[in-house]
């Protein structure tokens, strides 16, 4: 069995009476030492599967209905609190998305870091202390500057503290939301190299949430491509560089600007993505889908295996791929 | 740090020169005559008008003003009641000790009756217990303290007996209505101050790394997102603080105690103008190092604060 195993996994909101489905029947596997990357668009529930995973969604008004999530054969959606914070910090941990609010403004930034260790390992505060000024290292920071407030640190700077405050207890799995995002290109791939290093040397799986297809190509095995709370396409990188076929991913790739080719425009994916409290009905992209028929919007489509492992879920496949042939 | 206190404290100097000039000036113009309510409604014009001579109140403005200023701030001298004779300072440190008490007993309510209130709202925000905490802080901002007062007299002294009526005669036991009347409105205020800084930080990113750590939720409550919910509750305790010392006249008035708001009352009916420019000028003065106090609390507190004190060279 895989370490871990998302079934099913269903995230509502409630806001102002309206029931907002975030993430819809998301289901996915994760082998020991693999990364997936969950790729979509802002809003699109990437954020909220992980938050899930690790029960830290702001409930109210968040609420899972539906789902199973089984971590080295624990469904982390039915034991106990108690039993949840053993495992969040120690085997599950997070990287959070923006640096800049992730850490406590008025507490030492190597003292959370100390603290997560010193909760989890089961050591002395000294020796908290000490390994945390490692970990501090580790990531790039001179040690000494444990003692030092966030509002004294760079942005890039605190990301480090974020990673190295998730790595601290060397987690069986990394959930790293959109770890990039919010740093200057320079500083990106600094951060990648060092999360993939860590990764290699800890042996850790890592659930990689992104909007940045580099990124994918660079620390993912497998691909999910995130659409409106719902997995539309699953597969191996290969399989989604290689050969994209769902419409969405397509445009996904389209939208990357060539530099070999001299266009004028980007090719963006026209449209909004829809509102997750009033989701069309059958395919949800259908909207905005350039090969959408009548048959998109009858009814709710399923993933089906198209070759390999290669999931997807549109009913149109053989039409688009002629319509490409006669394009070529 | 240090250099930051020798500034404020340089900076007091002018805002109390200012507000003995306001004061002074406010006691100038305001209509009433010392001599008058000093000798009662018998006394003939002759006795009057030797009386204000004597008072210097015949004196033009500007000279009144520069001798007063002189007394007060070369001499350090407050000079001395026309009602009682006695020393202002002597006077006003007096009736402060009752202030003192009645003002830091009713923070101390405040503060720990309020907070728990306001957490206890917000960790169960739409919850029955924030219904119940925010409709008796409802109930606390709008009852009137005299109302309140005399009801618990009622209660308390005459009914039942418990409790004294009003003096100060019987030690602590004396201080525990006045308290609890003086302090129900700020139990109340300070229950939704908490209630929504609380709100706010329980929503921030770092309460949710923090739980992401694995901390029991009473760690997170307790280490991360109270301290960063208190500062803000910080000005509003150095405020009604600073308020409270200026005395309580409702209270004072209802419970007979003998404390700087009636001394004040009663210096400006009857126009006993050295204790109530005395009296300001000590209240400005407190009200000022509080506030002082209250920003080195802040430094103390939030490390981004200190080093906007301490400038860009005092890193280490």
């Amino acid at each position: 069995m895989a370490m871990l195993s998302v079934k099913n996994l269903t995230v509502e909101y409630t806001s102002e009476g309206e029931v907002i489905h975030a993430v819809n029947n998301v289901s996915f596997d994760l082998e020991k030492g693999q990364t997936i990357g969950l790729v979509g668009e802002t809003g699109a529930g990437k954020t909220s599967i992980a938050r899930a995973i690790l029960r830290i969604l702001p409930e109210p008004p968040a609420r899972v209905p539906n789902g199973e999530i089984f971590f080295e054969g624990k469904d982390l959606l039915k034991i106990r609190e108690e039993d949840m914070q053993k495992i969040r910090g120690k085997e599950i941990s997070m990287i959070f998305q923006d640096p800049m609010t992730a850490l406590n403004p008025i507490m030492r930034v190597g003292e959370q870091i100390a603290e997560v260790i010193h909760l989890h390992e089961h050591c002395t505060k000294a020796e908290s202390v000490e390994e945390a000024k490692k970990m501090l290292e580790m990531v790039g920071i001179p040690g000494e500057r444990y003692y030092e407030y966030p509002h004294q640190f760079s942005g890039g700077m605190k990301q480090r503290v974020v990673i190295a405050m998730a790595l601290a207890c060397s987690p069986t799995l990394l959930l790293a939301d959109e770890p990039t995002t919010a740093l200057d290109v320079t500083i990106q791939a600094q951060v990648l190299d060092m999360i993939n290093e860590l990764k290699q040397k800890l042996n850790t799986s890592m659930i990689m949430i992104t909007h940045d297809l580099g990124i994918v190509a660079e620390v993912c095995d497998t691909v999910a491509v995130v659409y409106a709370g719902e997995i539309m396409e699953y597969g191996t990188k290969e399989q989604i560089f290689h050969n994209p076929q769902y419409p969405y991913t397509i445009g996904l790739f389209g939208s990357l600007p060539d530099l070999k080719s001299d266009v004028d425009r980007l090719s963006p994916i026209e449209g909004l993505p829809p509102n997750p409290a009033d989701l069309p009905k059958g395919c949800a992209f259908h909207p905005r889908c350039p090969y959408a028929s009548e048959e998109c919007e009858k009814e709710h489509i399923e993933l089906k295996d198209i070759g390999g492992g290669h999931l997807c879920r549109c009913c149109r496949l053989r039409e688009i791929a002629a319509l490409k042939a006669q394009e070529v | 740090m240090i250099r930051y206190i020798g500034k404020r404290l340089l900076w007091m100097i002018p805002v109390m020169l200012g507000i003995a000039i306001l004061i002074f000036s406010i006691m100038y113009i305001c209509p009433g005559d010392p001599a008058s309510s000093l000798l009662g409604p018998s006394a003939s014009a002759v006795e009057l008008a030797a009386k204000r001579e004597e008072m210097g109140l015949n004196d033009p403005y500007i000279v009144r003003l520069g001798r007063y200023l002189y007394q007060t701030f070369i001499k350090f001298d407050l000079g001395t009641s026309y009602k009682f004779g006695t020393s202002v300072f002597a006077g006003l440190m007096e009736r402060m000790q009752y202030t003192l008490v009645i003002a830091l007993l009713c923070m101390a309510l405040q503060v720990f009756v309020g907070t728990p209130l306001g957490i206890m709202a917000a960790t169960h925000h739409n919850g029955v217990w924030d219904r119940v905490s925010m409709f008796l802080a409802l109930v606390g901002v709008s009852i009137p303290a005299f109302w309140l007062a005399l009801m618990l007299v009622l209660i308390f002294a005459v009914n039942l007996g418990w409790l004294p009526t009003s003096g100060v005669s019987n030690g602590l036991a004396s201080f525990i209505l006045p308290c609890i009347a003086n302090s129900f409105a700020g139990i109340a205020s300070q229950a939704r101050h908490t209630r929504s800084s609380m709100l706010e930080v329980i929503r921030s990113d770092y309460i949710v790394t923090a739980k992401a750590k694995g901390l029991s939720r009473r760690t997170v409550l307790f280490k991360h997102a109270l301290p960063n919910a208190l500062i803000p509750i910080i000005t509003i305790v150095g405020n009604g603080m600073g308020m409270m010392l200026g005395g309580t006249v409702i209270i004072e008035n209802v419970f007979a105690i003998p404390g700087v708001g009636r001394y004040m009352t009663d210096a400006i009916n009857s126009r006993d103008y050295p204790v109530v420019m005395g009296g300001v000028l000590i209240l400005g003065l407190i009200f000022s190092l509080i506030m002082l106090l209250v920003d080195i609390v802040y430094a103390f507190v939030d490390p981004r604060i200190k080093a906007q004190y301490e400038g860009r060279k005092g890193k280490k």
